[in-house]
């Protein structure tokens, strides 16, 4: 596997919060266009490795290499302008703003009008304005939410919400995007269809996508290749078959009530 | 669309005649409380941007007024008036040379404003990178008490607590709702655009908005500076009115009357900082008499006791976040003529 394959490279990443190790030594190569799964008991600190790669957390030790690309230690806005979006595990939507404006928020970035061209306003922030929001609907189109365009997000049902959390993050343009428990809080009906979706954005938006999840079925079903950690420690790696029959990963977070079934 | 459009013009036309005619016409009382009214509410539009759509609590825009007032006293005040207010300290260079006509009092107000701009982008580089919530309130805070007691002490551009008096009382409605009107457009320009969708989202979850690639410390300054301008030209409206300044006429007491005004409209609404700003220039008369009926201060538990009322029954003030819309007003009129016409009998 050549260096140049990879688009995200874990080393040695060790967070500690005073006397607390959440996450120790933990390693891991993801390549262009690869789904890998996080996966863990609760408190494992899956959350703290996302935060760790998006720069919300600077690491104790290790380093993140983001295409190649040193990213330990930079600010979560200029990380995300490098092409690495996320969701949070617990919904982080701008409530009391419309599904539309959601989205538009993350093309912001990349508006090259000034604030004086956007007061005037100019032509030409009129016409960026135009463009981001026809891009904006183009995107929500594509994942089946023009019909909320116009509705504030806050007021969405809890899968919909969802979903605007993953269009927002799609409109930064990503390469590498890092889902925190999407199918958190949905029953098994839901997180399949979420599960579909997800597979679908990523062959649309050509995608690498690493997910944290705790619905078993749901990372088994989606994910080729699955790493688990407990207590901050790597502890196994492998197809959904082999984490599924690796007794450290059952003792550990199947527990027993898997052993039995 | 379209009508709405002409609706606005309408509306401008109308004001500019109001104005015109106001200026020359108008009973002196209520042509000054008109004034008042557009200066807090140009203060208070600056100050819900930061406050209201930003929502970074700032307790700093009296300090901002402090610098415009004074930065503008010192350009249009009379050469003649220099020589007599300065007795104990001389005026400072270069302000004792020269002095600017009438035209100039739009070069003057910029000038304020730009002046206050400089000191936030001083307060907020570090303020806004590390500060939010109380911590933000508390450290624009003491920038406003510092300001006051450097206004107080620097004699030779200030002449300290003794003030400056016989200021060519230049402000009129022309200028103080101009002024009013530019920078209520610049504002809901700027709250509508992109940049403003950027501030919303700082207010909603500052996390989110930074994991979307938004530099949330240069959207904040943005705000902040915003609010420093609109605050450092209603200093210089507010000094070119009354025709004296004192650093007292710029204490906490300012930042309180325009809290007051934004809680009052709404939080983060543009609209309703404007119409609030004048509901508090005219209550703010009216409450007079009970001042010189009880003792003096006692209209401040008047207005303490209203803000609380405002608190338990408007929780959201009288526009919540909304904006004022034509709309609005056309859908409102219809269903009153509505109810009205069923009730004709």
């Amino acid at each position: 596997m050549g260096e140049t394959e990879l688009i995200l490279s874990l080393q040695n990443l060790t967070m500690r919060f005073g006397g607390l190790v959440a996450v120790r030594d933990f390693s891991l190569d993801i390549r262009y266009g690869e789904l890998v799964g996080l996966i863990g008991p609760n408190g494992a600190g899956k959350t703290t490795i996302f935060n760790m790669i998006t720069g919300h957390y600077t690491p104790t030790a290790g380093k993140v290499i983001f295409e190649g690309r040193d990213i330990t230690g930079l600010p979560p806005w200029q990380v995300a302008r490098l092409g690495i979006a996320r969701t949070f595990q617990n919904i982080r939507l701008c409530r009391e703003m419309t599904a539309l404006e959601n989205v538009l928020i993350s093309f912001h970035p990349r508006v090259r009008a000034s604030v004086f061209d956007a007061i005037l306003p100019t032509p030409r922030y009129l016409r960026e304005e135009r463009r981001m929001r026809e891009r904006g609907m183009e995107l929500l189109s594509a994942v089946g939410l023009e019909k909320w365009a116009h509705f504030r997000a806050g007021a969405l049902p809890y899968g919909l919400q969802r979903r605007v959390e993953i269009a927002r993050a799609l409109a930064t343009s990503p390469k590498l995007l890092l889902l925190d428990e999407p199918a958190a809080g949905m029953n098994p009906a839901e997180a399949a269809d979420l599960m579909n979706f997800i597979r679908g954005i990523r062959e649309t938006f050509n995608l690498t996508i690493f997910l944290i999840e705790h619905v078993m079925q749901v990372v088994m079903g989606i994910c080729p290749r699955i790493r688990v950690i407990d207590f901050g420690v790597s502890i196994a790696e492998g197809t959904p078959e082999e984490i599924k029959n690796n007794p450290k990963v059952i003792e550990a977070y199947l527990g027993e009530e898997a052993l039995r079934a | 669309m379209k009508p709405n459009w002409i609706l606005t013009l309408l509306f401008l036309l109308g004001l500019a005649a109001f104005v015109w005619w106001g200026d020359a016409h108008l009973d002196r009382f209520i042509w000054r409380i008109l004034n008042f009214g557009a200066i807090y509410a140009l203060g208070a539009v600056g100050y819900t941007m930061i406050n209201g759509v930003t929502g970074q609590f700032s307790l700093g825009p009296h300090g901002f007024m402090l610098l415009g007032g004074y930065l503008t006293t010192l350009f249009m005040l009379p050469l003649h008036q220099k020589k007599v207010v300065w007795l104990f300290t001389p005026l400072s260079w270069p302000f004792n040379q020269f002095t600017l006509p009438y035209w100039g009092f739009i070069l003057a107000l910029l000038a304020g404003g730009v002046l206050a701009v400089l000191a936030a982008l001083v307060v907020g580089i570090p303020a806004l990178r590390a500060l939010r919530g109380d911590y933000l309130a508390i450290a624009t805070f003491g920038f406003g008490e510092i300001i006051y007691v450097l206004a107080c002490n620097f004699m030779g551009l200030t002449n300290g607590p003794m003030g400056i008096k016989g200021i060519p009382q230049y402000t009129n409605l022309a200028w103080s709702v101009g002024a009013l009107v530019v920078l209520t457009y610049a504002a809901v320009r700027l709250k509508n655009s992109s940049f403003g969708r950027a501030l919303r989202a700082i207010r909603e979850d500052e996390l989110a908005a930074e994991s979307m690639g938004i530099n949330v410390f240069r959207h904040k300054l943005l705000a902040f500076m915003f609010s420093a301008f609109c605050a450092g030209v209603a200093g210089g409206l507010m000094a070119c009115l009354i025709g004296t300044i004192t650093p007292d006429l710029f204490r906490f007491f300012m930042t309180f009357y325009l809290l007051m005004i934004i809680v009052l409209g709404g939080l983060g609404s543009i609209s309703g900082a404007v119409v609030a700003g004048f509901i508090f220039a005219a209550i703010f008369e009216a409450l007079r008499f009970v001042d010189t009926a009880v003792v003096p201060g006692t209209r401040m538990v008047v207005f303490a006791v209203l803000l609380i009322l405002v608190m338990l029954f408007f929780r959201r003030g009288l526009f919540g976040r909304e904006e004022f819309t034509w709309d609005w007003l056309l859908g409102g009129a219809k269903r009153a003529w509505r109810w009205a016409w069923a009730r004709r009998s």
